[in-house]
């Protein structure tokens, strides 16, 4: 409360008042209050007149006994001397007074006597006799030299129990007769100012590790998705290769394929002409039903399509001769081919970036053992090329062996016929479908090295898109007997309790929840935590749930889990993202 | 669909929905009838009941068997149709008190009736109360009857013959005071030898299959564990929705009814449970009126309102069906205005009219219906005690006064001793502060808010296992120093020790418990008994065991209580006893004590016992076993008060439990146990911000103060509702702190006379017939008058000040109502409707602390009534060293305030015991001082005095004098 000097002269003061405590003389006025120096200045006072009387009080009151300039001095601060406070000696006949709550004048050694007179407190800021007001006027003012001064309750005056490092809240002046029990308390405040340095040192430390590691983790994610971006790259470059060279290769391949399996159905079609118009004949002459002489000869159905399959297969057991003319055939096709896959390669080669890939290719066409003993060698995008499942990508197409760059195929219901009725056509078949199932896979290599389908989390409402570094990393820690597992962005668990689903920020802008890592306070308002919700329901309570914050530190790892109530879990979480939102003083 | 039609069906979809609603609030804080006994069911008291007046058992005294002998009075009484007579005897004691006990003749073969030697005050203290008794000579006697009077002169009783009646009275105006047995309702379940044991057990024959934990339902489910609610919990997840055997329950009814013609020892079922009743009855009961007396008080523990409902005769609006009963029972979500039995009892009601107070002790710690009647051709209250076993053991105290009658009780049963200052300040309790970070959260909040309070409590969340005298490893591994941080504020902790012990071998006490055979018999005799508690598989301790009750208090030794400090002190939960799977959540009656009693014959002293047991632990722990301890419980009896404090157990967030808190704690003060409260906030549930205002507002006023909360609820510390509210919560917790001169000095008061703490309005004005029914107000001690707000959004409520007495507001004395009316007052959100008398002077000290320890030394202010018709107002104060026994080796000392107006002079004096003390007194507030003074002068010095007047209030506030303490004895002069 700042008092008006000016409103303090214009008295507003209750009669009673005046006449029971304060006899206000003539002539002179009271010792007058000003907010500050200049202001005790303005109302006349000489310079050096003018007394701070209110300590260390960042909120002053200055006071002044302008007719004789004497020396005022009014303690409204808490000192030791306090009790016995000095009064004001003005001019005689004048008696200075204390104003407060405008409404009341004291006499100056009614400030600080330990009776509280004033509504306010304003009198008794340096004893307890006002503790009851609880009002902003009566706090107490620790001096705490050497360390940092503080308001407390006037409450805790000389209450038995130490408050202020400088021990200034319970000492009591020596002539007081109600003195306390216990002696004065020591004075810390040299102690407690080391123990900050030592600790503002220690954190100040903390969160530059802290910042740098949550650099050094952006970054290397930052090239992960580097890396990430040219494996994709390769990978589409492979899955347009294997496109344009491979299948059109192939394709020519299976039209002299194709060419001759016509030809050969050709054939057997005539044949089964012949053989059809033959049992016509006999069943004229035996009059022999057609399910009989389908029994009999392995076909007879009217279904066309089931003739010709049926005829097929017939063709295939009763010329075998043409099956070994196939095989030759293809024999040839094969030297033409393998011609033809060292040329892919070549082409595949000169494509940028592509070298590497193909090396690692190389590799996986190597025996187990050879990749295992290559691993070791390999650099770390190689590894990851090989755990991720290219490994087994490339496996499969070099398991289909040399066959498999001999044929393209374009399915039909006849080309099927034409398939099942040919071995040859069947592996082709076989063989075209892993190149097609490779280039599916490569294409969703491609995409899924770049991030997940679902394309990155959507940070637009979070008070810090950095903590989206941590998106998928699961943090676990024993506590109170318990096992919880906490996936970031995603699910908690106590044990195999689910404890909840993430369900976002508890708010779209900072400051994110962070511990003060000097005070180990936990801001429980007014910032942004995250929130699990919707975990198993507690027997006869709700749903389980969780609000995770952040404290300052180099690892990701759970640091407390608390249940403030029933079923609603608390998390600390130490991560080095969260150095970034400590306020360094 | 038509307007009209979609409005139709909107109404009808809202009334659904708040039918539903209702179904739900009524299901969720609601008790569950069916898991209790009505009288009805329960044989000795349906059969007591319905035997009403019949002649054929009415007693009568055996012609000439009167008899002085010593200082007693004996004589023989039978019944046609009994087994001989019964030996009668009367006694009397100090001020007005008669004491008659009827037993059966001792006999081979007949089982003892148990009697507790621990209720009554032990037999020194007893036999100096005691007062010789003196038949009269025949003459002073109508034909056929006797009389006798005590020598103090106080009481004259006159025994009639045929009907056998007692009727005391006033000998000096012959008023009568009370009858005993005037409707013939004696009752004497007498046996022959052979009736116990032999003869009874072939009842035992497969009925006596206990079915403990075997479940209720035929299905073959099972049960995993139980719940606090006394219902089984299944392995498949399930809660029945209600209690199984409920339909058994309604056909054991039936099957009391019939049996009760035939045998009334035959063994009875409830519930699922089926006591064999091995002895076979052994009930007792009587009746005692009260002439010209409308009002009867008393009998606690029971939710109902302080005048107590006639429960027999027309029904109206103030009856009740069933009789009120007592027998201590944990009952979960128990309901307001019911005569259902509680956590606690004590078989003492008080009959009060203008005429006069007169009050009847029945002296039986077994499950007891009381009947309550208005006499058909008087209207006259009366009494009637109807008991399960034991003796018929009745004390009559013979008032006349209010205060006579609180001191005869008192002077038979004891009274509190004075409480540790600490435990009189505000206590913060939850179900469960979780670990001892929360601990020291929760502290660090109150200082911060600069909020007072002096205990911080631990629930049974805080042991490893509910292994009691242990801890939780994770939650607290440093009790130590958690404790010794909070007695840094000057503050204390309590955490709960129930008497169920954990049966697992690995647990010290369990495992001692059971090798030195402590542990309460089952049925045989021979077995521990098991029931299901807390823990789960538990046995119970057997403290009417004075041997257990010394290892049980041991077990507080700070060596074999490890982790606790000088700075903890106790909270005994479950102790009537709780037993999940009993019949009634409680023990089964068959049970023995080591000593072989029927847990039937003692049940309602478990709590006695095991509260004083715990007593006793937690003075021997400390060295000259000096320091006042301070112990909780639930379950209390007559004689309980001696032991510390007791609440009113899991009452419900609702604005009608706030309300019935006030009756239920007058019953309890008038029955001499002061030391009591009720959870502030209300244990199930969540109160909303008002609510929760509102019942600090009265738990401030109320002698035990903590607020309580249970697991499943919100936190609701009284800083996490915003600033306002918070302010008014701590302005509240202030008025109390700042009163706790004065509620120390009642506490003072009651120990040394009895009186109660918290009393009744016709305590100070008995003629005053308004207030016989008043039980939403009360006085503490005799000087201030309180009356809290129990209803939302009330903006004022009407107060009724009694006759003779005038009044000034507490906190606005800006006027004076003078009483014999209602007034209505002002009570916004920020106000308690309290009242200083005109005519007291309170010690009160102003200064904020967060702790009273931290308030020792500060000064007092006197609060000064003045009489308007110029009568003298008076205090005191007591001071001691709120902490020791030394005030019984008299270091203490006692201020007596007086300030007489005519003369215009506020005197004090100070008597000190062994130590020698100042006083200090900063101020001297003077309500209602008619004029400002122009002088005042500290007549010792002739020093004149700072003072301020308050023309508009009329309060005189005289500063302290230029040396900051007045000195004492002395005196202050207004001119």
């Amino acid at each position: 409360m700042r008092v008006s000097a000016r409103r303090a002269t214009a008295t507003v003061i209750a009669a009673s008042w005046i006449a029971s405590l304060v006899p206000l003389t003539t002539g002179s006025r009271p010792c007058v209050m000003a907010l500050d120096k200049l202001d005790a200045q303005a109302q006349g006072c000489e310079p050096d007149s003018i007394a701070d009387v209110s300590g260390h009080a960042a909120e002053g009151r200055w006071a002044c006994c302008p007719d004789d300039g004497a020396q005022t001095l009014l303690l409204s601060r808490p000192r030791p001397d306090a009790v016995a406070a000095p009064k004001c000696s003005c001019s005689e006949g004048s008696t200075a007074s204390f104003r407060c709550d405008d409404t009341k004048l004291l006499r100056l050694d009614q400030v600080n006597d330990d009776y509280c007179d004033c509504d306010d407190g304003s009198d008794e800021v340096g004893t307890s006799a006002c503790s009851h007001s609880s009002k902003e006027t009566s706090l107490f003012w620790c001096a705490n030299d050497g360390f940092e001064p503080r308001a407390i309750p006037d409450s805790r005056v000389r209450d038995g129990i130490c408050d202020c490092c400088d021990g200034s809240d319970e000492m009591v002046a020596s002539n007081s007769k109600n003195r306390l029990a216990n002696a004065p308390c020591s004075n810390t405040c040299a102690t407690l100012q080391a123990e900050k340095v030592k600790q503002r040192t220690a954190s100040l430390q903390l969160v530059a590790q802290g910042r740098r590691a949550a650099d050094a983790l952006l970054e290397e994610q930052s090239n992960s998705r580097d890396d990430a971006s040219k494996r994709a790259e390769i990978l589409r470059k492979l899955a347009s290769s294997l496109e344009s060279t491979l299948k059109a290769r192939v394709k020519a391949v299976w039209d002299v394929e194709e060419q001759k399996q016509r030809r050969v159905f050709r054939e057997k079609q005539l044949g089964w002409a012949r053989r059809q118009s033959r049992r016509w004949r006999l069943q004229g002459q035996r009059a022999i039903g057609p399910e009989s002489a389908t029994d009999h000869e392995g076909a007879g159905s009217d279904d066309p399509e089931r003739h010709m399959s049926a005829s097929a297969v017939a063709g295939h057991a009763n010329e075998n001769a043409d099956e070994e003319e196939m095989e030759m055939e293809n024999e040839n096709k094969n030297d033409d081919l393998e011609d033809n896959l060292a040329k892919i390669r070549n082409n595949i080669e000169t494509a940028a970036g592509i070298k590497e890939a193909l090396q690692l290719l190389n590799v996986t066409y190597w025996s187990e053992k050879a990749l295992a003993k290559s691993l070791t060698t390999l650099s770390p995008v190689r590894i990851w090329f090989v755990q991720n499942g290219v490994y087994d990508l490339w496996l499969r197409f070099w398991d289909a062996g040399p066959t498999m760059y001999f044929y393209f195929w374009q399915g039909s219901s006849f080309r099927d016929d034409m398939i099942k009725s040919s071995p040859q056509l069947s592996r082709l078949k076989q063989v075209d479908d892993k190149i097609n199932d490779l280039i599916a896979r490569c294409r969703a290599l491609a995409t899924r090295a770049l991030g997940p389908s679902a394309g990155p989390i959507d940070t637009s409402a979070w008070p810090d898109p950095k903590f989206a570094a941590l998106e998928g990393r699961c943090l676990s820690q024993n506590l109170m007997g318990y096992k919880y597992s906490l996936c970031l962005f995603k699910s908690a668990k106590q044990g195999t309790t689910s404890l909840g689903k993430f369900k976002g920020w508890s708010s779209s802008s900072g400051p994110v929840c962070v511990e003060d890592p000097v005070t180990g306070e936990m801001p429980l308002q007014g910032c942004a935590s995250l929130s699990f919700a919707d975990g198993a329901k507690c027997w006869n309570g709700p749903k389980r749930s969780v609000d995770v914050r952040f404290r300052c530190g180099i690892e990701n790892e759970i640091i407390s889990v608390d249940e403030p109530s029933t079923c609603a879990y608390a998390i600390v979480v130490e991560t080095p993202f969260a150095c970034e939102h400590i306020q360094i003083i | 669909m038509t307007s009209t039609a979609r409005a139709l069906a909107l109404v009808r979809a809202l009334a659904l929905a708040l039918a539903v609603l209702a179904l739900l609030a009524g299901q969720s804080v609601a008790v569950d009838r069916k898991k209790f006994r009505t009288c009805a069911q329960t044989g000795f008291c349906a059969r007591q009941r319905d035997a009403g007046a019949q002649e054929k058992d009415a007693y009568h005294l055996l012609p000439g068997s009167q008899a002085q002998d010593g200082d007693l009075v004996r004589a023989q009484i039978a019944a046609k149709g009994t087994r001989g007579p019964l030996n009668l005897s009367f006694q009397a004691y100090k001020r007005g008190v008669l004491r008659m006990r009827i037993v059966e003749p001792p006999q081979d073969g007949i089982r003892p009736r148990y009697e507790s030697p621990d209720i009554l005050l032990g037999a020194d203290k007893l036999d100096e109360e005691a007062t010789p008794l003196r038949l009269e000579p025949a003459e002073k006697n109508a034909e056929g009857t006797f009389s006798m009077t005590s020598s103090d002169g106080r009481l004259r009783a006159i025994v009639t013959a045929a009907p056998f009646r007692v009727l005391g009275e006033d000998p000096d105006s012959g008023r009568p005071i009370v009858l005993l047995n005037g409707q013939s309702m004696l009752h004497f379940d007498q046996r022959a030898p052979g009736d116990d044991g032999t003869l009874r057990s072939e009842h035992n024959v497969g009925a006596g299959a206990d079915q403990l934990g075997s479940g209720h339902d035929g299905a073959a489910r099972k049960i995993v564990d139980w719940g606090e609610d006394g219902k089984p919990i299944y392995e498949d997840g399930h809660e029945d929705t209600a209690l199984g055997g409920d339909a058994s329950a309604a056909a054991d009814a039936d099957s009391n009814e019939d049996s009760a013609d035939s045998d009334p020892g035959a063994p009875e079922s409830f519930g699922g449970h089926t006591d064999a009743r091995p002895h076979g009855a052994t009930s007792v009961g009587i009746d005692v009126s009260f002439p010209g007396c409308k009002h009867l008080y008393g009998i606690p523990e029971h939710a109902a309102p302080f005048s107590l409902k006639s429960t027999r005769g027309p029904k109206s609006e103030a009856a009740f069906d069933e009789p009120y009963r007592n027998y201590n029972l944990d009952v979960f979500e128990y309901e307001i205005d019911e005569p259902m039995a509680l956590y606690g009892h004590i078989p003492l009601a008080i009959a009060h009219s203008a005429a006069g107070t007169a009050s009847v002790f029945w002296n039986n710690p077994s499950e007891t219906f009381v009947d309550i009647a208005n006499l058909d051709d008087s209207g006259d209250k009366q009494v009637h005690w109807i008991s399960e076993s034991g003796v018929v053991d009745v004390m009559v105290m013979a008032g006349p006064t209010p205060v006579d009658v609180f001191q005869q009780y008192a002077s038979l049963t004891g009274t509190t001793p004075i409480p540790p200052l600490f435990s009189l300040g505000y206590h913060q309790c939850r179900w469960n502060y979780r670990d001892e970070k929360d601990i020291e959260e929760v502290n660090a909040n109150f200082e911060k808010h600069n909020f007072p309070y002096d205990v911080i409590w631990l629930d049974i969340e805080h042991t490893d296992g509910k292994r009691y005298f242990t801890w939780d490893q994770h939650k607290f591994p440093t009790p130590t120093d958690m404790q010794d941080k909070i007695a840094h504020f000057g503050r204390k902790m309590v955490t709960i020790v129930d008497p169920h012990i954990k049966r697992d071998t690995n647990y010290h006490v369990h495992r001692e418990a059971e090798r030195l055979g402590y542990y309460i018999k089952d049925k045989g005799g021979n077995k521990d008994f098991k029931g299901w508690c807390w823990p789960g598989d538990s046995s119970y301790l057997d403290f009417t065991s004075p041997t257990v009750r010394q290892w049980w208090a041991d077990q507080f030794s700070y060596k074999n209580y490890v982790g606790s400090t000088p700075n903890l002190h106790t909270w005994n939960d479950m102790n009537e006893p709780s037993v999940f799977n009993g019949p009634e959540v409680s023990m089964t009656k068959e049970a023995r004590s080591l000593d072989g009693w029927e847990h039937r014959e003692w049940h309602n002293l478990y709590g006695f016992y095991h509260q004083w047991a715990t007593m006793q632990g937690l003075i021997e722990r400390n060295t000259g076993h000096n320091e006042r301890p301070f112990v909780l419980s639930r379950s209390f009896f007559a004689g309980s008060q001696r032991h510390g404090a007791i609440w009113t157990g899991d009452n419900a967030a609702q604005w009608s439990h706030l309300k019935i808190a006030s009756d239920m704690l007058l019953s309890l003060n008038v029955a001499g146990l002061p030391f009591a409260g009720a959870d502030v906030g209300g244990f199930f549930g969540n109160p909303d911000e008002e609510l929760l205002e509102r019942w600090y507002q009265a738990g401030a006023f109320q002698p035990f103060f903590r607020a309580h909360a249970h697991i499943d609820t919100k936190r609701r510390e009284p800083y996490l509702f915003g600033e306002e509210v918070l302010a008014r919560i701590r302005k509240t917790v202030s008025l109390r702190y700042s009163l706790l001169p004065f509620w120390y000095t009642l506490f003072h008061i009651h120990e040394t006379s009895g009186l109660p703490v918290m009393r009744p309005l016709w305590s100070l004005a008995p003629q005053d017939e308004v207030t016989f029914s008043l039980g939403d107000q009360w006085l503490l001690g005799h000087d201030l008058l309180v009356k809290p707000v129990t209803d939302p959004g009330v903006s004022s409520l009407s107060v009724y000040l009694p006759v003779g007495t005038s009044w000034y507001q507490f906190e606005h004395p800006h006027k004076m109502y003078t009483g014999g009316t209602h007034i209505t007052e002002d009570a916004p959100l920020d106000k308690i409707p309290v009242f200083v008398r005109a005519g007291a002077i309170i010690p009160r000290k102003m200064r904020l602390r967060r702790s009273s320890q931290a308030m020792r030394d500060d000064p007092f202010t006197l609060m000064i009534g003045v009489d308007p018709n110029g009568g003298s107002s008076e205090g005191s104060l007591y001071v001691d060293d709120e902490v020791t026994f030394d005030y019984r080796k008299g270091d203490s000392c006692k201020s007596a305030f007086d300030y007489d107006a005519q003369a215009a002079k506020l005197s004090g004096s100070l008597s000190c015991g062994s130590t020698a003390r100042t006083l200090h007194i900063e101020r001297l507030v003077f309500l209602g001082m008619a004029r400002r003074p122009s002088k005042v002068t500290l007549d010792a010095t002739q020093e004149s005095l700072d003072f301020v007047f308050d023309e508009e209030t009329h309060v005189l506030t005289v500063r302290k004098p230029v040396r900051s303490f007045i000195p004492i004895p002395f005196s202050v002069s207004l001119a």
